[in-house]
C-alpha cells in the first residue's frame, strides 16, 4: 500500500493525476489561465479510499495595469449532504497586486455567493472590497469595515501561486498570509526545497519543490514544472493540481450527483 | 477585538445564542490556557473575555454520542446515539425544536451535524444552512464561516436566533494520521524541530487498565506502527495548527458578530465534543475516557451579564448545554430531561459549590467515567480492572489508585454513585446494557 506525505508522484501512482497538461511557451510574466482541480485524500488505505473531487480553482491573470498585476480568480466548493449533492460556494476576487515577490495583493473586490438546493432562505451572499497599504489591510464587508495591522509582508495564498511561479528563491523575511481573501496567519516563509524534487513523468520532467510554513496551517507543498508552470500545491489532504479540464469536471461532478458509497464517493486506483 | 461599543437591536430579554462549535478540540488546546505551543488568538480573547471552566466533559468522548447529548440533553444510552452512525430517537425534541417551539427562536445550524449524517439539510428543529464540503475543516470552516457572517448581517425579522456555528476543525487531525501513519526516515520540515511539543509525559503506561482500553490504544497508528518520538511530537504539531486553522475562522466570526446589531444581547458558548489523545497515554484520537478525550475546553460570554476573565472550576457536562440554553431563553427544559443543569449560576459565580460528580460513558456503552472534584473513577462492563485517580495530586492519570487499600472508602463511594446514576438511565431501545463488574 502506497504511504503518505501526498506528493505528485503519490497521485500519480494511485490514480488521482493522470497527466499535467503541455504547456508549450507557458510565460509566467505574461497573461495566463491556470485552472485546477480541488480534491482531498484523508486515507490511502484500500478499505477507506477517502479519495474525492471537492472543487475547482481558476486563476486569470490579466495584463498589467499601471505596473500592478491583475487577477481574476474563482474558487468553488461543492457542498454536499452526506448522501447527496446540496450546491455550491464560489469566491470570486478580481484583485490588483503589487509586481514583488509575494504578488502583494493592494486592492480587491470579493464576492461570495451560496447556490444551495435548499436556497428559501436569508440571502447569504457577500459582497467585500479591500485593500492594503502602509501595512494596514482594511476590508468592507457589507458595508462594514474591519482593519487590521499587518507587521510586515502580505501574500494572499491564490496570488502567491503566480509569485511562485516567477520566483523561486526563499522567502526570508516571514510574511503574513491572507488566506482566502478572508483569514489573517502570521509568521509564514516560503522555501525552496530541491532534496524534496521529484520526477513525475517524462512529459512533464522534474518537478521542483518549494514549502510554505506558518500559523494555521499545515506545510504547503508547491511544485513546478520546468516552465515555472505550478502545477500542484498539496497541504495535508488538501490537493490542488493543474488540469484544463478542471471546469468541466467539477461541472460533471455537479450535474451527476453522486452515488454514496459507504464513507467513500469515488475510489481511486489503489 | 472591540467591545466598548457593543450594539444591541433586541427588544425583549430573550438573548441571541451563537454556539461555536469546535470537533476533537484538546481541553488544553488554547494559547489563552497556558499551551505555549500554539496560538490562538480568537480563543484567547473570548477567555479573555469570558468565564471558563476548566472541569467540563463529554458524556462520552466521541462525535455522535456527545453531539447527541449535546442536542437533546440526555445521556447517549438514553438517545440512542451510543456510538457514530446512528440515528438519535425520533420522539425526542432537538434543542433547536424547544426554542423555536416554547420560546420563539430562530433556530440555524451551520456545519457538522453527525447525527446520523455528518452533513445534512434537515435537522429536526433547525434552518440548515449547507456548507458540507467532504466532512473536511479545511475546505468546510471558511464556508461555515461565511455563510454565518452573511446570517449575522442579513437576517431578517425580529425574533432572537440560536445559531449554531459546528467546525470541522481540528477533526481533520483523523486525516493527517491515516496519511502519516509510518514513521518518516527523516523529519519532512527539518526547521520546525525545535518548535515541535515535548512527548507527551505519559506515553508509556505501567498501571492496570481494562482491556477495552488496552485493545484502543494497541489499534491506534503510532501504537502499531511503532511511532518514534519524533513522530509523535511531529503529530501534535501538526494537530496544533490545526487548532490554529480554526482559531482564525472563530475570530473572523467574533469580528462579525461584534460588528452586528446583535452583539451587545447575545450569549456565546464555546466548547468541543470531545478531545484528541495527543501521545497522552499513549492514545491518539478519542473514545477513552482519560481527560484528553473526556474534557473539553468550555468558555461561555454575556457582556455585562457575566463576569470578564473569571475562571469556573465547578463540575459539568455536555448535558448541562440544553438546559443552559434553555434557562438562557427563560424556559423550562422538557420535563422529562433529568439529568443536566443551567451553569449560569456557576459562571455567574464562580465560587459557587460544584455538582458532586459528572457521568461518561464509551466504547459503545461498555465503559463508565464518574468524575468528583477530587478523583476519577473509569470501569468497564464485565471488566473486573477497575481505575480510580487522585485528579489533585495526579492530573496527568498516572497513578491507579483502585486496589490501594487507602482509596477503599474512595472507590466504593464512586462504585455507589455510579449504581445510582445507572438507575436512573432510561434506555433507548436497541442500546446494549452496561454491565457493573462489581456486586452491588
Amino acid at each position: 500500500m502506497p504511504t503518505g506525505p501526498l506528493t505528485p508522484s503519490l497521485l500519480k501512482h494511485i490514480g488521482v493525476i493522470p497527466s499535467f497538461p503541455a504547456a508549450p511557451g507557458f510565460d509566467p510574466a505574461a497573461p495566463y489561465v491556470n485552472r485546477y482541480r480541488i480534491w482531498s485524500i484523508t486515507s490511502l488505505e484500500p478499505e477507506n479510499h477517502l479519495a474525492r473531487e471537492t472543487g475547482m480553482l481558476r486563476i486569470e491573470r490579466l495584463p498589467m495595469q499601471e505596473n500592478c498585476l491583475s487577477f481574476r480568480i474563482l474558487h468553488r466548493i461543492l457542498l454536499e449532504e452526506s448522501n447527496g449533492y446540496g450546491g455550491h460556494n464560489d469566491v470570486t476576487v478580481e484583485v490588483l497586486c503589487a509586481n514583488d515577490a509575494l504578488s502583494t495583493p493592494l486592492e480587491w473586490k470579493l464576492e461570495s455567493t451560496f447556490t444551495i438546493a435548499n436556497s428559501e432562505r436569508d440571502n447569504l451572499s457577500s459582497r467585500e472590497t479591500g485593500k492594503f497599504s502602509n501595512r494596514q489591510l482594511t476590508r468592507s464587508v457589507n458595508g462594514i469595515e474591519y482593519t487590521f495591522d499587518i507587521s510586515g509582508r502580505l501574500a494572499a495564498n491564490w496570488c502567491l501561486f503566480d509569485a511562485l511561479q516567477r520566483s523561486i528563491s526563499d522567502s526570508h523575511e516571514p510574511f503574513t498570509l491572507f488566506e482566502g481573501f478572508n483569514l489573517i496567519r502570521e509568521g509564514h516563509r516560503v522555501r525552496r526545497r530541491p532534496d524534496l524534487d521529484e520526477a513525475f513523468d517524462t512529459a512533464t520532467g522534474n518537478l521542483r519543490c518549494s514549502t510554505q510554513l506558518g500559523r494555521g496551517i499545515l506545510p504547503y507543498e508547491y511544485w513546478l514544472d520546468s516552465s515555472n508552470r505550478l502545477v500542484a500545491a498539496i497541504s495535508g489532504t488538501r490537493i490542488y493540481f493543474l488540469d484544463d479540464k478542471a471546469e468541466e469536471a467539477i461541472a460533471d461532478r455537479e450535474h451527476n450527483q453522486f452515488i454514496y458509497s459507504g464513507r467513500g464517493a469515488w475510489i481511486p486506483k489503489i | 477585538m472591540d467591545t466598548e461599543n457593543l450594539r444591541s437591536e433586541s427588544p425583549d430579554n430573550r438573548p441571541n445564542i451563537l454556539f461555536v462549535f469546535t470537533d476533537q478540540q484538546h481541553f488544553n488546546a488554547v494559547s489563552a490556557f497556558g499551551n505555549p505551543h500554539l496560538h490562538t488568538p480568537s480563543m484567547d480573547w473570548i477567555t479573555r473575555e469570558g468565564v471558563r471552566f476548566t472541569n467540563c466533559y463529554a458524556t462520552d468522548p466521541v462525535c455522535a454520542p456527545c453531539r447527541s447529548s449535546i442536542f437533546f440533553g440526555r445521556m447517549p444510552c438514553e438517545t440512542g446515539v451510543y456510538k457514530n452512525e446512528l440515528w438519535p430517537l425520533e420522539t425526542l425534541p432537538t434543542v433547536g425544536t424547544w426554542l423555536s417551539q416554547n420560546a420563539g427562536y430562530r433556530s440555524v445550524y451551520c456545519g457538522k451535524w453527525h447525527l446520523f449524517q455528518s452533513e445534512t439539510f434537515s435537522i429536526p428543529g433547525f434552518e440548515v444552512i449547507g456548507t458540507g464540503a467532504n466532512c473536511e475543516g479545511n475546505f468546510t470552516d471558511s464556508i461555515i464561516t461565511r455563510a454565518c457572517d452573511a446570517f449575522l448581517h442579513s437576517r431578517t425579522g425580529d425574533e432572537p436566533f440560536f445559531l449554531v456555528a459546528s467546525y470541522q476543525q481540528p477533526h481533520d487531525i483523523c486525516g493527517w494520521i491515516d496519511l502519516n501513519q509510518y514513521n518518516a526516515e527523516r523529519l519532512r520540515y527539518p526547521e520546525i524541530a525545535p518548535e515541535l511539543p515535548p512527548l507527551s509525559p505519559t506515553l508509556r503506561v505501567s498501571h492496570a487498565e481494562p482491556e477495552l482500553m488496552r485493545e484502543r490504544r494497541e489499534n491506534n497508528a503510532g501504537w502499531k506502527n511503532n511511532w518514534s518520538e519524533e513522530h509523535w511530537r511531529y503529530y501534535e504539531w501538526s494537530y496544533n495548527r490545526q487548532v490554529e486553522m480554526v482559531d482564525a475562522e472563530i475570530g473572523r466570526l467574533f469580528e462579525s458578530l461584534l460588528q452586528s446589531p446583535h452583539a451587545r444581547n447575545t450569549v456565546v458558548i464555546f466548547t468541543s465534543d470531545h478531545g484528541e489523545g495527543l501521545g497522552r497515554h499513549g492514545f491518539q484520537g478519542k473514545s477513552v475516557l482519560y481527560d484528553e478525550a473526556a474534557r473539553l475546553p468550555f468558555v461561555i460570554w454575556r457582556p455585562g451579564h457575566l463576569p470578564q476573565g473569571a475562571t469556573a472550576h465547578q463540575l459539568i457536562s455536555a448535558l448541562d448545554f440544553m438546559p443552559t440554553v434553555c434557562g438562557l431563553a427563560g424556559i423550562s427544559p422538557p420535563e422529562d430531561m433529568r439529568l443536566g443543569r443551567s451553569i449560569i449560576p456557576f459562571a455567574a459565580n464562580p465560587s459557587a459549590p460544584s455538582p458532586e460528580f459528572v457521568v461518561a460513558a464509551c466504547q459503545a456503552n461498555r465503559g463508565r467515567m464518574v468524575r468528583s472534584m477530587k478523583m476519577k473513577y473509569i470501569v468497564f462492563s464485565n471488566d473486573p480492572v477497575e481505575m480510580l485517580f487522585d485528579m489533585e495530586a495526579d492530573a496527568g492519570e498516572t497513578v491507579n489508585l483502585a486496589d490501594n487499600p487507602d482509596y477503599s472508602e474512595e472507590l466504593q463511594w464512586h462504585r455507589d454513585t455510579l449504581v445510582k446514576w445507572e438507575r436512573e438511565m432510561v434506555y433507548a431501545p436497541g442500546v446494549p446494557p452496561f454491565v457493573m463488574p462489581f456486586p452491588h
